[in-house]
C-alpha cells in the first residue's frame, strides 16, 4: 500500500527554509524495516546478554571481599564493587550508610562521616538497580540483574544514536544502524554495558536530551512534557554521577536556547523567549533540592559531596587510630580535601594525550574505527545547524573535563572509559562521512576493516576482564596494560560472562565462545554496510 | 505563549558606534594601568614579587652599580645583558624600592602599558577593525601570567615591550614605506637586543626578512652571470640600503655586548662560556639525564607549545592555532608570512636554545614524574603572548557570531576557571614554588634579627640567602664583583669580613671550610653563630 508522508523542511542534509519533503512510501516496505529494526536490535540485546558479567545467585556483603573480586569476577573493580554495595544497604536497610563489612569490600572508595561508612559514588546508579536486585533476589539472580541495566542502557543509546542519525541528520537506515554497532559494540562502551558502571546512563540522559529538545522545536503540543523529562535528567544526573553537571550542559544550554527566537528584519531585531522552560525547571530543583536533603541528611550539610568525604583510606594512612586526638585529625583532613582541586588545566595535554594515543588507555589505539569520527566532523561541521553544534561541544566538553582530571586512565579499567559519554557522537560522525563521501564504497570497506578490528578488541574486553592496570601501575607489577592481557586471558578461558561461565565453560573454550559472536557480529556489520542499501534504494 | 522585545537597528547602531569612539589608545592607557596597579598591589600584599630567585638578582645587580665595595658599570657582570638592569639603577637607589621589588614592579609596569597599547595599534595594522585590535590588547592585558609578571623585576615584559614596538614599526614600514619607521623599528630592535637574548634572534629574523623581501629571485641567475659573485646578484638598491640601515642600530647592542665581554671579562662570548652561563647550568641536567630536549627537535617543540599553550591558556592557544590558519589564507593581508615569521620568532628561538641545551624548560605535563623538580622556566612561554593576543583580535573581526560568541565564551570562562583553581597562573606557581623559586631559608631570618654591623662574606651565585631578606645594606656585602675584596677575603677573611655566610658546596664553603688550613683560621678569628643542615654563619671574635 502506497502511503504519503510529508517531512520537514529541515534535515541536516537541507538547508533551512527548503519546501517540505513529501515521500510516497510502501507501507510493505515499511513493515519489512520495522521488522529489521526489530531483528538488529534483539541481536544487540543478545550480543549483551551473551557477556553479562555475573555469576549466579544473590551474593552476600561476606562474599564480596576475597571471593568475588578477583579479576574476571562480577566485583573486580571498586566502582561496580561500590555500587552493588549501595544497592544492598539500600534494600536492607533502606539508607546508604554500609555496614563495616561492606565497607571493607568497597575499599579504597569508601569514605567516612560520623562513625559511618559511605560509598563515593553518587546513589542514582544504585537507585536504578534497585528494583532489578529485587526482582533478581526472587529468581536467585540478584547480582545478574542488578548489572543488566547497563546493557538495557546501552540498546537505549543504540536507538538512540539510530534515531538521532535519522531524524536529525537525515542518514539512511543502513549508516544510522552501522552508527548504533559501531558505538555498542565497535568501542570499549561494550564492556562497561555488561558490569554496573555510570557510563551508559550518562550517556542516555545527554542524547535523549538533545533528541527531545529537537523534537521540542517541531512538536508544540507536548514540548511541556519533554521540556519536564529534559529538566529532570539534568537534576537526576547529578545523582548518577557529579561531572554530568557538567558533560550535560552543552544539551541543556541547546535546551535552553530554543526558548529563544531572535528575528532579523530590516528596522528592528526581535527577541522571543517561551515561558514554559522557566516554568518547567522547577522540577531541576526539586531533584537538587532532594539531593540537597540526601547530603544533609547522610554528610551532615547539603554542599558536601560524597566524594568529598575524607577516605577511610587517607584516614588510617594519616592518623592514628587510637590517638584520643583522632576526630580532630580526621576532621583536619576533611577540611583540607576539595574534589575540584583534581581537575587541572595543565593536565589537559598529558590527558589529551592519555585518552587519544597512548597504549593503555587511547581510543585510537582499543577502537580504530573511531579515526574516522576525525574525518567525519570536518565534513558534519560544514552543516552548522545546532545540533551539530551540540553534539561536537559534548564531545568537546568530555574530552576537556576528563583530560583535565588527575586520572584520566579511570583507575583499572579497559580503554578509555571516561569517553564513553562522547562515543555516539563519534558514531554520528563516523557515518554522516561515510554517507557524504564521494568513494562510498572504498571507505565502506576501510570502515569495515576497523570496525572488525575494533570490535575484536572490544569483545575480548566485554568477556574477559577490565581489571587492566594503566602503564605506571603495570609494569612495576610486570603485567600487561592494554588488551593484549584480555587476549591471554581469552586462550587461559577466564571469562566474566554468566552465559558462558554457566552454560558453556564445560562444553566450549572461550575462544570458540568469542568467534561464534564475533563472526555473528561481523556479519550483521557486513549485511548493515554492503546489504541493506541494496535492498533499500528508498531509504525512509 | 512567548514574550517579545524588540529593539531598533538605528539605536544598536549608534551604541556600537559610541563603544567604537570610547576605545582607543586613551582607553588602554587608563585600563592597563589600573590592570597593573591592581596586580603589583596584590603581589606586594602577598609578598611575591621578588619570588623569583632571578628578581633579587636582577634587583641587586643594578643595587650593585650605584651601592656596592666596588661600585660602576663593571657590576652588570657578562651574563645577564644589561638594559633592565640599567633602568632599574635610579629606581633602586632607593632602599623600599629595591628591598621591596617595587623598583621592578614600576619598570615592568610601564613596558606592560607599552605593550598594551602597542599590540592595539599591531592588531589594527592588520585588521583595520578598533574592536578586534582593543579583543587583542585585552588578551594580552588580561593573562594572569603576564599580569604577575609585570608586577616583578624580571626581564620578560621589558622584553616584550621592546619587540612589539619594534614588531609594529617594521610592520609599518613594509606597509608604508616610511623610512623613519624602519629606524624606529631597528631602534627598538637594539633596545630588545640588549634585553635578553631572544632580542638578538629577533632583529637577526628583521634583517633576514628585510633581505628576503627585495631579493631579486627572478634576476638573480642573470646577475650572477654580469657581475659574478659580488654583493650585486643578492641586493637590489633599496635592499642595501635598508638592511644597512637596519643594521646599523639593530646589530649595535649585540655588538656592544661582544666587545663589552672582551674587555671587562676577556672573553668575547663570556656570556656563554662563562662558568655562570646558562648552558654551563644546563650541562649540570645534562650530566643527570634531565634535559630532555637536548638533540631532540620533536621534544624541544613539544615543550615550548605545551609551555607556550599552557600559559596562554589552552583554549585560547586552540583558538589562536586557527585564527592562524585563516591568517595565512587570508590574501588581503599583503605580508602575512612575514607578520608571521615575526610573531613567531620567539617559539624559534626557544626551540633552538632547547635543541641546544641552551636553555630547559620543566613543565608538569611533560616532565617525567622522576625529575626532581617539575616546574621551571614555564615564564618563557610569556612570549608568545603577544602572538596569541594578535591573532585571537584577528579571529575576532574575521569571524562570523558563532566565532565571536566561542571567543567571548572562552575567554569569559577563564575568569572562572581560575577562581575555582581550575586553570593556575604557571608562571606565578614556577615562581613560589617551582625551581625558579628564590631561597629564603632559616639563616636569613636569624640574619636579619641578629646583623648589627660590617662587611659580610656571601657566595652570592650559590643564592645561599636573600640579600633583600636578610636586612644587609648592599655596600656591606663581599661576593665575587668585588674585585679585591672577593679574593682577600677567602685568603685572610680576619682582615675584610666581620661576618662569614657559606652554604653547604658553595665557594666560600669550599675556599674556608673544606680547605682544613683555612677552616682553622676561621675558628681562631670567628664564632660560629648559627647553624643548620646547609649553612653556617660566622661572626668574628
Amino acid at each position: 500500500m502506497i502511503k504519503k508522508i510529508i517531512y520537514p523542511s529541515y534535515s541536516g542534509l537541507q538547508p533551512e527554509g527548503a519546501a517540505k519533503r513529501i515521500r510516497w512510501v510502501d507501507t510493505e516496505t515499511n513493515r519489512s524495516f520495522f521488522s529489521i529494526l526489530c531483528c538488529f536490535f534483539i541481536l544487540s540485546g543478545m550480543f549483551f546478554f551473551l557477556t553479562l558479567k555475573g555469576l549466579p545467585g544473590n551474593p552476600k556483603s561476606t562474599e564480596i571481599k576475597d571471593i568475588l573480586d578477583q579479576p574476571g569476577k562480577p566485583f573486580e573493580l571498586s566502582p561496580e564493587r561500590g555500587r552493588y554495595a549501595m544497592v544492598m544497604s539500600f534494600i536492607e536497610t533502606g539508607n546508604f550508610a554500609m555496614t563495616k563489612t561492606l565497607a571493607d569490600a568497597v575499599y579504597p572508595d569508601v569514605g567516612y562521616h560520623n562513625g559511618k561508612y559511605y560509598s563515593y559514588f553518587t546513589p542514582g546508579v544504585s537507585l536504578i538497580a534497585a528494583p532489578f536486585y529485587l526482582i533478581g533476589s526472587a529468581f536467585q539472580m540478584a547480582q545478574v540483574a542488578s548489572f543488566s541495566i547497563s546493557s538495557i542502557f546501552a540498546l537505549f543509546n543504540i536507538y538512540l544514536i539510530y534515531i538521532i542519525s535519522k531524524k536529525i541528520f537525515g542518514l539512511p537506515l543502513w549508516a544510522a544502524l552501522f552508527g548504533g554497532i559501531i558505538f555498542a559494540f565497535g568501542s570499549n562502551a561494550w564492556s562497561y554495558s555488561t558490569t554496573l558502571y555510570q557510563h551508559h546512563i550518562t550517556t542516555f540522559l545527554i542524547y535523549s536530551s538533545i533528541f527531545l529538545t529537537f523534537l521540542m522545536k517541531k512538536n508544540g503540543k507536548w514540548s511541556w512534557i519533554m521540556a519536564l523529562y529534559i529538566w529532570a535528567a539534568y537534576g537526576f544526573g547529578a545523582f548518577v554521577d557529579y561531572p554530568n553537571i557538567i558533560l550535560m550542559a552543552p544539551a541543556i544550554i541547546y535546551f535552553v536556547l530554543t526558548t529563544f527566537d531572535i528575528k532579523d528584519s530590516e528596522k528592528k531585531i526581535t527577541l522571543s523567549i517561551k515561558p514554559m522552560i522557566l516554568l518547567t525547571s522547577i522540577i531541576f530543583f526539586f531533584i537538587t533540592v532532594i539531593h540537597g536533603v540526601y547530603n544533609q541528611t547522610n554528610f551532615g550539610s547539603w554542599r558536601t559531596l560524597s566524594g568529598s568525604l575524607i577516605g577511610v583510606k587517607s584516614i588510617r594512612e594519616n592518623t592514628n587510630l587510637l590517638s584520643p586526638d583522632r576526630k580532630s585529625e580526621i576532621n583536619k583532613l576533611q577540611q583540607k580535601k576539595n574534589p575540584v582541586n583534581f581537575f587541572k588545566e595543565d593536565s589537559v595535554p598529558f590527558g589529551l594525550y592519555t585518552l587519544l594515543f597512548s597504549t593503555d588507555r587511547g581510543l585510537f589505539f582499543y577502537s580504530p574505527v573511531f579515526l574516522l569520527s576525525l574525518w567525519g566532523l570536518t565534513l558534519i561541521l560544514k552543516n552548522k545547524s545546532p545540533e551539530t553544534i551540540v553534539l561536537s561541544t559534548t564531545v568537546g566538553m568530555v574530552l576537556f573535563l576528563y583530560s583535565s582530571w588527575s586520572d584520566p586512565w579511570g583507575g583499572w579499567g579497559f580503554g578509555p572509559r571516561y569517553l564513553i559519554p562522547a562515543l555516539p557522537a563519534l558514531s554520528i560522525f563516523i557515518v554522516y562521512g561515510l554517507v557524504r563521501v564521494t568513494h562510498q564504497l572504498f571507505a565502506k570497506i576501510i570502515a569495515f576493516a576497523l570496525f572488525l578490528f575494533s570490535s575484536a578488541v572490544s569483545l575480548a574486553g566485554a568477556l574477559t576482564t577490565n581489571a587492566i592496570p594503566p602503564m605506571v601501575e603495570a609494569i612495576p607489577l610486570h603485567t600487561k596494560y592494554n588488551y593484549f592481557k584480555n587476549i591471554d586471558d581469552l586462550f587461559l578461558d577466564k571469562s566474566s560472562s554468566f552465559i558462558y561461565n554457566l552454560f558453556f565453560s564445560k562444553t566450549f573454550s572461550l575462544f570458540s565462545y568469542f568467534f561464534v559472536i564475533y563472526i555473528s557480529l561481523s556479519i550483521l556489520a557486513f549485511l548493515i554496510l554492503f546489504i541493506f542499501p541494496k535492498i533499500n534504494k528508498n531509504d525512509i | 505563549m512567548t514574550f517579545s522585545i524588540s529593539i531598533e537597528k538605528n539605536k544598536l547602531g549608534t551604541f556600537s558606534q559610541k563603544i567604537e569612539n570610547i576605545i582607543g589608545e586613551k582607553f588602554l592607557l587608563v585600563s592597563s594601568f589600573i590592570l597593573s596597579l591592581v596586580s603589583i598591589i596584590y603581589s606586594y600584599r602577598m609578598n611575591i614579587i621578588v619570588a623569583y630567585g632571578d628578581a633579587e638578582s636582577h634587583l641587586n645587580i643594578a643595587k650593585r652599580i650605584i651601592s656596592s665595595l666596588t661600585p660602576g658599570l663593571a657590576q652588570l657582570g657578562g651574563i645577564w645583558l644589561p638594559l633592565p638592569h640599567l633602568l632599574l639603577t635610579p629606581l633602586v637607589y632607593f632602599d623600599f624600592l629595591w628591598r621591596s621589588g617595587l623598583a621592578g614592579s614600576i619598570i615592568s609596569g610601564i613596558t606592560y602599558i607599552i605593550t598594551s597599547i602597542y599590540i592595539y595599534k599591531t592588531a589594527y595594522l592588520t585588521t583595520k577593525n578598533k574592536i578586534g585590535s582593543m579583543v587583542a590588547s585585552i588578551f594580552f592585558m588580561t593573562n594572569l601570567n603576564i599580569l604577575y609578571m609585570q608586577s616583578t623585576p624580571m626581564t620578560e615584559i621589558p622584553l616584550i615591550c621592546f619587540l612589539v614596538l619594534s614588531l609594529y614599526y617594521f610592520v609599518s614600514y613594509i606597509k608604508e614605506e616610511k623610512l623613519i619607521n624602519l629606524i624606529y623599528a631597528s631602534f627598538f630592535g637594539l633596545l630588545a637586543s640588549l634585553s635578553r637574548y631572544d632580542g638578538w634572534f629577533f632583529v637577526i629574523m628583521q634583517a633576514a626578512i628585510l633581505f628576503l623581501r627585495r631579493f631579486p629571485f627572478s634576476k638573480f641567475r642573470e646577475n650572477l652571470r654580469k657581475r659574478g659573485l659580488t654583493l650585486f646578484p643578492f641586493f637590489t638598491e633599496k635592499s642595501e640600503g635598508e638592511l644597512f640601515l637596519y643594521s646599523t642600530i639593530g646589530f649595535v647592542g649585540i655588538l656592544i655586548w661582544i666587545i663589552w665581554g672582551f674587555l671587562i671579562l676577556g672573553d668575547p662570548f663570556y656570556f656563554t662560556n662563562s662558568e655562570f652561563s646558562a648552558k654551563s647550568q644546563q650541562n649540570g641536567f645534562l650530566a643527570r639525564g634531565q634535559l630532555p630536549t637536548y638533540h631532540n627537535l620533536i621534544l624541544s617543540i613539544l615543550y615550548y607549545t605545551v609551555t607556550s599553550s599552557t600559559i596562554a591558556g589552552l583554549f585560547i592557544f586552540a583558538i589562536t592555532a586557527i585564527a592562524w590558519i585563516l591568517f595565512l589564507k587570508d590574501k588581503n593581508i599583503k605580508h602575512r608570512y612575514l607578520i608571521s615569521i615575526l610573531l613567531f620568532s620567539p617559539f624559534l628561538f626557544n626551540v633552538v636554545t632547547m635543541y641546544l641545551g641552551q636553555s630547559v624548560i620543566f613543565i608538569p605535563s611533560l616532565t617525567p614524574a622522576d625529575f626532581e623538580w617539575q616546574l621551571f622556566n614555564v615564564r618563557y612561554g610569556l612570549l608568545m603572548i603577544p602572538a596569541v593576543a594578535i591573532l585571537c583580535g584577528y579571529f575576532f573581526v574575521k569571524t562570523h557570531r558563532l566565532g565571536k560568541t566561542v571567543l567571548t565564551g572562552v575567554f569569559i570562562s577563564y575568569f572562572f576557571l581560575n577562581s575555582v583553581g581550575y586553570s593556575r597562573p604557571l608562571a606565578m606557581t614556577d615562581g613560589t614554588s617551582g625551581l625558579s623559586k628564590g631561597s629564603h631559608p632559616g639563616a636569613e631570618i636569624w640574619l636579619r634579627d641578629n646583623y648589627d654591623s660590617g662587611l659580610l662574606l656571601l657566595d652570592d651565585y650559590a643564592r645561599t640567602l636573600s640579600i633583600i631578606g636578610s636586612g644587609v645594606p648592599m655596600q656591606n656585602v663581599v661576593y665575587l664583583g668585588n674585585r679585591g675584596y672577593w679574593e682577600k677575603s677567602l685568603t685572610s677573611p680576619q682582615d675584610v669580613v666581620r661576618w662569614i655566610v657559606m652554604q653547604k658546596d658553595d665557594t666560600v664553603w669550599n675556599k674556608l671550610y673544606k680547605d682544613k688550613n683555612m677552616q682553622g683560621v676561621v675558628f681562631k678569628y670567628y664564632n660560629k653563630v648559627y647553624t643548620s643542615d646547609t649553612i653556617l654563619i660566622f661572626r668574628k671574635i
